[in-house]
């Protein structure tokens, strides 16, 4: 009786003295693992733009179907996304847009954070995909 | 017929079919690439290779012929290596560009490639990238990395449009789709259809869509009378291009400029969306119940004070068929007055008398299948090219495939003028006198060169009195045609086994037109069009011409041409009643007569009215003048039926969500009727065409749901009947004094209710169609000191327009044309208020005019 409550007390100095697992978040964040898939963002091409040719493949594989594409064509001949929302709220992370891409224009990033207090603010539009991109370096 | 066996299976065929043809109509599928249906096999691509027991190299399935006893196998391991390197082949050179492309997913080059499961470039090539390209018309682009060199769209440019825009240029390697000559081009689209892959693509709609995100709906054309049938291709409430299937209507997939890249009209801005009320010359939104209790009450007074006589209806021959018998059955039932016409009628009656007086009917039941099958083609009136294409491209069909003439009567060297055996450049209003002199060339070869039958029928001794003085010499002399090509002429009708004849606005429309109409009439039936022949066919501009008179919009006649219990005012003479005070109320759905009808007339009638209400998509001239605006569905946001030129009755179907508050037509008039305090049920158009079913024989066994497009009735059996020749002499008007030219106005009933007027809404087509224009004679316009693109000031007794004059090589002196695609002259006001004095059309053709430098 009195030996499994020593046990269990040893268990406790030790971990005691040795160093802690909790995360002081949001003063500390934690690395995520390098296939996290977190809130999307646009790759950009040279000219700055988002590289996206609005092939419509993520709109297709999309399982939930929160991606929301106007493809156009501009004078130029080249295709164009005039209007590219995701739907954050119906999104389920599953990363198969990534992965249809074929020219990597959309892509997970690693951000977790996400929070805001209206559902609007939760689609994410070309200009806000294109900011969320990491930052160099 | 033949017996053979493709992969076990015996077939019997007809022995004039390819083994491609005869396998799949047995349901066996064998791979094609540079096979279209439409067009004559090349087999160039090897992709429909099959073994045939016995040959010792697999043969294309798409060039052989079926023959007695042969055993085809179509799917072996050689065949697979085959066709499988073919394509390896042809990826070799492709670039792989799906993703941009906008042939993905309705590619076929991608389907084959899956097919097989071919998933990378095996041969690697270098070539430069050519990247997209001007085409031969701004409304389609090319991109030639993307070609995969089956040259449909070049077989189809030269098969089926013959007009031989592009071609290949360039040897082996280097060759590619090139552009022979863009003034040629005609922007059908025919190419851009039969391309299976993205190398040619649309260029109308900025916006596009995958396959899988549009919905494609399949409804009839509104343009012109021949309904061809297209799918309208939907993303987001939005038409983004028009496709089209070979297997359905009579158009059989081609698509002329207007059909094909002319649907954005639909999305133009300032459409009208909610009824409107001018109240101290400023417009004011109100509700629709309020729009409508004021116009019954505007009515209801109208009615008590001078009769239901005083109120008239003018209906656009663009409305759907359940549209057009309600907006009549309302005049005539709820109103109590005959006075209800369509533009339509003006383009339809003098044919429609000319046949009734001839052949005792209303209608004839040809198509324009017969056309196709027909030996000796005669075209008489407008530019087919231009106003009819496909009707055209089926007299080309006739032409080149089946060896038979053409005899053309045109005063322009128009595009079938070239092809053409005996083109006959006419003054308009000499048409007359030249089929008469045909007839007296006819009847002097005897009776082998008639029709079967014909000798029975009455009046043929009247007909040979007639066109006694009518000999070559005497033609020559009256209207300047060569006797020689007359004779020839003769000739080919007295031949022919199958002739067919069409005729189209403006023929018809001028003074004394019923019976120009008639003489030709009378010429198809001598020399055999109706009597299993070719037909008689008369094609017009505007989609429901014919249903819109089928269903009573004519002061004379009720649905189904029954004659109704006397006569009310035709489309111009309400204009003259309302200037006289005679008719105080109209109510205008999608017409604008400011545009149509002789200006002069129109501006004073209207200034006149107490009441103008008008119903249409957009503002129109006419609609500016009204106090009551109501807005109009558009021809893809409802339900409904057409009647095409040949009596097919073909479906509308809602494509479109329209703009909130907008209501169909039936609940319009049905509420309008409650208001006036009268009752006129009209739940759907379902129930409508249930309606008219019962009312109209001749709509009797037709259903609204059919998948197909359906002819009305009529069979073909005892056309002759009651047919009796109806001879006529010369009805030749002098050349008035002063006007030394005979100007011809076409164009005009184009586009109106398409939003293509000035404001140009269907911007594709106003990328290819030009500013109005004159036509005349190059000679004529250098002994003149006229250039081209030079203003001139054209005058006719009744008005005056500045245009551009456009010099026109081979055409008749002393005959004008104005074109109009847009409506940027007021042609209108050159048209003179006189009507004929039986169909009470006026003149649109044959207008004396005479012309100044500017
Ligand atoms: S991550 Fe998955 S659910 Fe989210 S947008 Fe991409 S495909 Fe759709
Ligand atoms: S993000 Fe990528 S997959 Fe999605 S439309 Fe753009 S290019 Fe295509
Ligand atoms: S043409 Fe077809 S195969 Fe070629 S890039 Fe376009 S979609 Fe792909
Ligand atoms: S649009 Fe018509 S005319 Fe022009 S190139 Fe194509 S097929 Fe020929
Ligand atoms: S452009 Fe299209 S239709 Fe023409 S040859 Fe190339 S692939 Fe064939
Ligand atoms: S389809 Fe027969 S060779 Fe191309």
């Amino acid at each position: 009786m009195i030996v499994p409550l020593l046990r269990g007390l040893r268990l406790t100095l030790k971990r005691f003295f040795s160093r802690p697992v909790t995360i002081q978040y949001p003063e500390q964040k934690r690395e995520v693992a390098p296939r996290w898939r977190g809130v999307h963002f646009f790759e950009r091409n040279e000219k700055g733009d988002t590289r996206c040719v609005a092939c419509g493949l993520c709109v297709a594989v999309c399982p939930s179907n929160c991606i929301h594409l106007v493809a156009v064509e501009l004078e130029s001949g080249e295709r164009y996304p005039e209007t590219y929302e995701i739907n954050v709220t119906r999104c389920i992370f599953c990363g198969f847009c990534a992965e249809a891409c074929p020219v990597n224009a959309i892509k997970l990033g690693k951000n977790y954070e996400f929070v805001d207090y209206r559902r609007e603010d939760f689609v994410l539009d070309k200009e806000r995909l294109l900011a969320n991109a990491p930052k160099e370096g | 017929m033949v017996r053979l066996t493709i992969d076990g299976k015996q077939i019997t065929a007809e022995s004039d079919k390819t083994i491609l043809e005869v396998a799949r109509e047995n349901g066996i599928y064998i791979p094609t690439l540079c096979y279209h249906p439409r067009l004559i096999p090349i087999g160039s691509c090897r992709l429909c290779v099959v073994e045939i027991e016995g040959a010792e190299r697999p043969m294309t399935a798409c060039t052989t012929y079926v023959q007695d006893g042969i055993v085809v196998r179509t799917q072996t391991e050689r065949l697979e290596r085959i066709r499988r390197d073919a394509l390896k082949l042809i990826l070799l050179n492709h670039p792989l560009d799906c993703p941009q492309c906008d042939a993905a997913g309705a590619c076929e080059l991608q389907n084959l490639v899956f097919e097989f499961g071919i998933d990378q470039q095996e041969y690697q090539a270098t070539r430069s990238s050519k990247g997209m390209r001007e085409f031969a018309t701004p409304l389609i682009r090319q991109w030639a990395d993307r070609c995969v060199m089956c040259l449909r769209c070049i077989r189809a440019d030269h098969e089926i449009a013959r007009a031989w825009a592009i071609e290949l240029v360039g040897k082996g390697y280097e060759a590619e789709v090139g552009i022979r000559d863009p003034a040629a081009c005609i922007s059908c689209g025919e190419c851009l259809r039969v391309c299976p892959v993205g190398a040619l693509t649309e260029r109308v709609s900025r916006i596009k869509a995958r396959p899988w995100q549009q919905q494609k709906v399949l409804t009839t054309c509104n343009y012109c009378s021949l309904g061809c049938q297209l799918e309208l291709n939907i993303f987001e409430n939005r038409v983004i291009g028009v496709t089209s299937q070979d297997d359905k209507g009579a158009n059989r997939g081609s698509l002329c400029v207007r059909g094909r890249f002319g649907y954005d009209f639909l999305h133009g801005t300032e459409r009208i969306t909610r009824p409107m009320i001018k109240g101290a010359g400023n417009w004011k939104e109100v509700p629709w119940e309020e729009a409508l209790s004021y116009v019954a009450a505007m009515i209801n007074k109208v009615i008590l004070s001078s009769g239901p006589g005083t109120v008239g209806g003018l209906i656009s021959p663009r409305c759907t068929n359940e549209e057009v018998y309600l907006f009549q059955k309302f005049m005539r039932e709820v109103v109590g007055t005959n006075n209800v016409d369509t533009t339509g009628r003006l383009c339809l009656e003098p044919y429609r008398l000319a046949i009734k007086e001839v052949l005792g009917r209303d209608y004839l039941p040809s198509t324009l299948d017969d056309v196709a099958d027909a030996d000796c083609i005669v075209v008489v009136g407008g530019d087919l090219d231009r106003d009819n294409l496909i009707a055209a491209n089926r007299v080309r069909e006739a032409l080149w495939r089946k060896g038979a003439h053409l005899i053309l009567v045109h005063p322009r060297r128009v595009r079938l003028a070239e092809e053409a055996d005996c083109w006959f450049c006419l003054r308009p209003g000499d048409e007359l006198v030249w089929a008469n002199g045909l007839i007296h060339l006819l009847l002097e070869k005897g009776p082998e060169a008639w029709a079967v039958g014909v000798e029975a029928v009455e009046g043929l001794d009247a007909l040979k009195e007639a066109a006694k003085k009518f000999t070559p010499e005497h033609v020559e002399e009256l209207i300047g045609v060569s006797q020689e090509l007359l004779t020839e002429a003769a000739q080919h009708l007295a031949k022919a086994k199958r002739p067919a004849f069409i005729c189209s606005p403006p023929f018809g429309q001028q003074p004394y037109g019923v019976d120009q109409v008639k003489g030709l009439v009378n010429l198809a039936l001598l020399a055999g069009a109706l009597t299993g022949g070719g037909g008689f066919h008369f094609v017009g501009p505007q989609a429901n011409m014919v249903g819109a008179v089928e269903m009573g919009a004519t002061p004379l006649l009720l649905s189904g041409y029954r004659p109704g219990n006397g006569r009310g005012l035709s489309a111009v003479e309400m204009f003259q009643a309302a200037s006289k005070g005679e008719l105080k109320a109209l109510f205008i759905l999608g017409e604008n007569p400011l545009i149509t009808l002789p200006r002069s007339l129109v501006e004073e009638g209207l200034k006149a009215l107490e009441l103008l209400v008008v119903q249409d998509m957009f503002f129109s001239e006419t609609a500016e003048q009204a106090h009551v605006v109501l807005p109009a569905l558009s021809f893809a946001e409802l339900d409904g039926t057409y009647t095409n030129c040949e009596g097919r009755v073909q479906r509308l179907r809602k494509a479109l969500e329209p703009p909130d508050g907008l209501r169909w037509e039936g609940e319009v008039l049905s509420d309008l009727a409650a208001f006036m305090g009268k009752e006129m049920k009209a739940e759907s158009p379902a129930g409508t065409f249930e309606e008219i079913r019962g009312v109209n024989p001749l709509y009797g066994g037709l259903e609204f749901e059919a998948s197909d497009t359906q002819l009305r009735g009529g069979g073909r059996d005892n056309l002759l009947e009651k047919a009796v020749f109806s001879p006529v002499g010369p009805t030749q008007e002098g050349q008035e004094e002063g006007y030394p030219f005979l100007l011809s106005v076409e164009g005009i009933f184009y586009n109106h209710l398409t939003g293509s007027g000035p404001q140009r809404r269907a911007q594709g087509l106003a990328k290819v169609f030009s500013y109005p224009y004159l036509e005349m004679s190059a000679e004529q316009a250098e002994e003149m000191g006229i250039g081209d693109g030079d203003k001139v000031k054209v005058t006719t007794p009744w008005g005056e327009v500045q245009v551009e004059i456009r010099r026109s090589e081979g055409m008749r002196k002393g005959v004008l044309s104005l074109y109009l695609p847009f409506y940027e002259v007021d042609a209108s006001q050159l048209v003179g208020p006189q009507l004929d004095a039986v169909s009470l059309v006026p003149a649109y053709g044959r207008i004396p005019a005479r012309l100044e430098k500017v």
